[in-house]
């Protein structure tokens, strides 16, 4: 792989990491303290609060910072767990085909014609509330269709390559040739979809804060950041934009990022590197 | 250079020089040469001598981790192609300068017909698809690909090595280049086909007063088909030596043909011992491709009937024109094809009989050098883990070990110390032959088919693969099938010669030598 990646994009995205890893040692103030109710709820942006206080007057840069911990950190695990999962059922149904192959395929077109969010509000609605780690796995459990259908198509296509048959000729067992000889292989096809489902998982997260079946407070997330504006919206346009903001610039750096990698990917096929 | 005063300058190159991007040591530097239009260059020098990175730089086809030196001259015509755009480039290939490639099967498109490739050339070319399709058949038609309605509606792995060869020929010279480069364009035909291509490849120059660059390791091709040589060594331009080194035609060309005849092995031990235990025995073998295809004959036997028997230490040579199913033979003995009818036993046991462990097991011991070496390894491992792995994978060493003597093996086989952390595409494709060949030999197998383990390589580094190989079989009872469609080469090394045509074994020889 020898994608040139668009430092935009990455300085956005390695910002927003940072800015969550480090949310406690940034963040001005705790993220529900209640400053002032009585004098300091509703304010707009000001050198003091740079991007406002809410209803409860808690600071919302620091609510910022640290809902970007819960959007991303849930989003991150998400992707781990619909990249393992969707990896391993595409690589099965590759290299089993026949039968388990068209099984499992099936079972995945199935799943992905059913809307994501419907079968996240099932989920959610029958598991009552979640906290972060079982969210994560929710959002990783309803998205890994695509990566297994992408994977599939990649092992399948790797499998039939001569070095494969030159692999086999040799007499390299099936663990290990998946291991050695496909699964690099496969990394480029893997970052792509790591970067889609992560554009993916952060507006989830968020839709499903804001309706109050995410996230909840005191946590905060930029999903229910947006929920706290819900009564005047237009008045108090800072609780609108900025989580707003935040989610749009991440979800367009990571899903530029994944269409640098898939353009990278197309240049090695080009010059016959793969 | 007499023929440039009379004629105009169809490509002029002032020392191209050539280097890795991570600035290691220059692929290729100094070269310069005029070449006049309609006339033709032949490039020599030993496989990893920069002879296909040179056609790379002159196409503008090089990869990104190599690039060409600042202050090289580079004219097609009276177009400076050292500071062109990629655009511009790009419209000069294909159109004005056209390559034919060393492995074909890496240069064309697996799922696409044959037909639709000719015809892409003309239509990324301006041409409407109608005409480039209409076209592209006349081409097919023109490279002997006849009928060509059937062969255009083949795709590349339906076809066998030479067709496949020569549709990259239809392609480069469908839009009638000034320059045509071709790289070992016939190392994958038998003689025969090789005469005809060539002489097919001087026809279409001829009417389109296309300049021609050789590239061959062939002294006897380049000494009959080029007005001009350039020797090439470690990436420089050298003199020719010899007396007659002033000439057009130098003396290298000739000494290594001498040099290559020096070299004589002797016959297999089986021609004297006729007791020797058999080791791989085939019966009546039916090979089909069954798989979906475009083409109506989709079943028809790429094998048919074939019988012959080889004994432990015994080298069997299996000639034939492109085409006949040799390498369909190759696959089906290593169990990648399905055997259709017949049988194969190896040293007693039924190969199609046994599968999953038992057959990984006896992997260890039959053992195939494939055609497309290069295509065999796998891109992202460099050579010393792809030696290594033979042995590892059947127990035999591990860890350091392995990789010691994968380095061994390495060097046995002729590749310098630099190639053991190379990863195949760092390697020309002689030395990728040479990393397939040493990886077969890892495991130290019984039986080793070959299928046309010297295509890539130059004279000399033939006669030292031939003479290991024949160590091996001599010392350690290694029986080799070795299939080529060089005469000459075969019988040196092979003690009995099986012609195969159509799909078929012409005349079976029986155990006695008849060579």
């Amino acid at each position: 792989m020898t994608a040139r990646l668009p430092r935009g994009a990455l300085v956005v995205l390695g910002a927003m990491l940072a800015a969550a890893a480090l949310a406690p040692w940034l963040a001005p103030y705790a993220p529900s303290a209640q400053l002032d109710p009585a004098t300091l709820a509703w304010r707009p942006p000001s050198l003091a609060h740079p991007l406002g206080t809410d209803s409860f007057s808690r600071d919302v840069l620091s609510r910022m910072l640290h809902g970007a911990r819960s959007t991303l950190g849930v989003a991150v695990l998400a992707v781990a767990v619909s990249l393992t999962l969707g990896t391993l059922v595409g690589a099965l149904a590759a290299t089993a085909r026949g039968g388990i192959d068209a099984l499992l395929m099936r079972l995945t077109d199935a799943l992905l014609a059913m809307p994501r969010l419907l079968l996240l509000l099932l989920v959610v609605a029958g598991a009552g509330t979640l906290d972060l780690a079982p969210l994560a796995l929710v959002l990783g459990a309803t998205g890994w269709m695509t990566t297994a259908r992408l994977v599939r198509q990649e092992t399948a296509r790797l499998l039939a390559t001569e070095h494969l048959r030159g692999a086999r000729v040799l007499g390299v067992p099936w663990p290990r040739l998946l291991r050695r000889h496909v699964l690099p292989g496969l990394a480029p096809t893997l970052a792509v979809a790591a970067t889609a489902a992560f554009a993916a998982a952060v507006p989830l997260e968020s839709g499903l804060s804001y309706l109050g079946l995410g996230v909840r407070t005191p946590l905060s997330s930029w999903g229910n950041l947006l929920a706290d504006a819900e009564s005047l919206p237009l008045q108090h346009w800072w609780l609108i934009l900025f989580p707003t903001l935040a989610i749009a610039t991440t979800v367009l750096a990571a899903n530029r990022l994944a269409e640098a990698i898939a353009d990278g990917m197309q240049r090695d096929v080009d010059e016959g590197t793969r | 250079m007499p023929a440039a005063n009379d004629r105009p300058l169809a490509l002029q190159v002032r020392d191209l020089g050539v280097r890795l991007t991570s600035g290691a040591r220059p692929l290729l530097e100094g070269v310069s040469f005029d070449l006049a239009r309609g006339a033709s260059l032949g490039v020599v020098g030993p496989s990893g001598a920069g002879k296909t990175t040179l056609a790379l730089a002159l196409m503008g086809l090089l990869p990104r981790h190599a690039a060409v030196t600042p202050g090289a001259t580079l004219r097609l015509g009276t177009t400076p192609l050292h500071d062109a755009s990629p655009e511009t480039r790009r419209l000069v290939r294909g159109r004005r300068m056209a390559m034919v490639f060393q492995e074909p099967m890496l240069a064309l498109h697996p799922a696409l017909s044959v037909q639709e490739q000719v015809a892409e050339v003309g239509i990324v070319h301006g041409l409407p698809p109608e005409t480039a399709l209409r076209r592209a058949l006349d081409q097919l038609a023109r490279v002997g690909l006849v009928p060509a309605a059937t062969f255009g509606a083949r795709r590349p792995h339906e076809l066998s090595g030479g067709q496949r060869q020569r549709v990259l020929l239809a392609m480069a010279m469908f839009l009638e280049p000034e320059v045509l480069i071709a790289d070992e364009p016939t190392t994958a035909l038998d003689p025969a086909l090789q005469r005809e291509v060539l002489d097919q490849i001087d026809a279409l120059r001829r009417n389109a007063g296309t300049a021609l660059i050789l590239i061959s390791h062939d002294p006897d091709v380049i000494r009959e088909r080029c007005d001009t040589v350039l020797h090439l060594r470690d990436g420089r331009p050298i003199a020719p030596e010899g007396p007659g080194a002033g000439g057009a035609r130098p003396s290298p060309v000739t000494r290594l043909s001498v040099g290559r005849a020096a070299t004589t092995t002797t016959p297999g031990p089986s021609a004297t011992e006729p007791a020797a235990q058999v080791l791989l025995e085939v019966r009546d073998l039916v090979v089909r491709y069954t798989g979906p295809s475009a083409s109506g004959d989709s079943a028809t036997a790429a094998v048919d009937g074939v019988s012959f028997t080889l004994a432990r230490g015994e080298t069997l040579g299996l000639i034939g024109p492109s085409g006949a199913g040799k390498s369909t033979l190759t696959h089906a003995l290593v169990r990648l094809l399905p055997v259709a009818g017949g049988s194969i036993h190896f040293d007693g046991t039924d190969l199609s009989a046994i599968r999953g462990e038992p057959l990984r097991r006896l992997r260890r011991r039959l053992q195939l050098v494939a055609q497309d070496a290069g295509a065999s390894l796998t891109p992202h491992l460099t050579a010393e883990t792809l030696v290594a792995e033979g042995l590892e994978v059947h127990g035999l060493a591990r860890g350091s070990d392995a990789r010691r003597r994968a380095r061994t093996l390495l060097d046995e086989v002729g590749l310098p110390a630099r190639a053991a952390a190379a990863r195949p595409r760092e390697l020309s494709s002689g030395e990728r032959q040479r990393v397939a060949l040493a990886r077969a030999l890892a495991p130290a197998p019984d039986l080793l088919v070959c299928d046309e383990p010297w295509a890539a390589l130059d004279p000399d580094r033939r006669d030292a693969i031939l003479a290991l190989l024949d160590d091996l079989r001599a010392r350690h009872g290694l029986a080799l099938l070795v299939i080529s469609h060089d005469h000459d080469a075969v019988h040196r090394l092979a003690s009995r010669v099986l012609p195969m045509y159509l799909g078929r074994v012409a005349a079976v020889p029986h155990a006695a030598a008849t060579t």
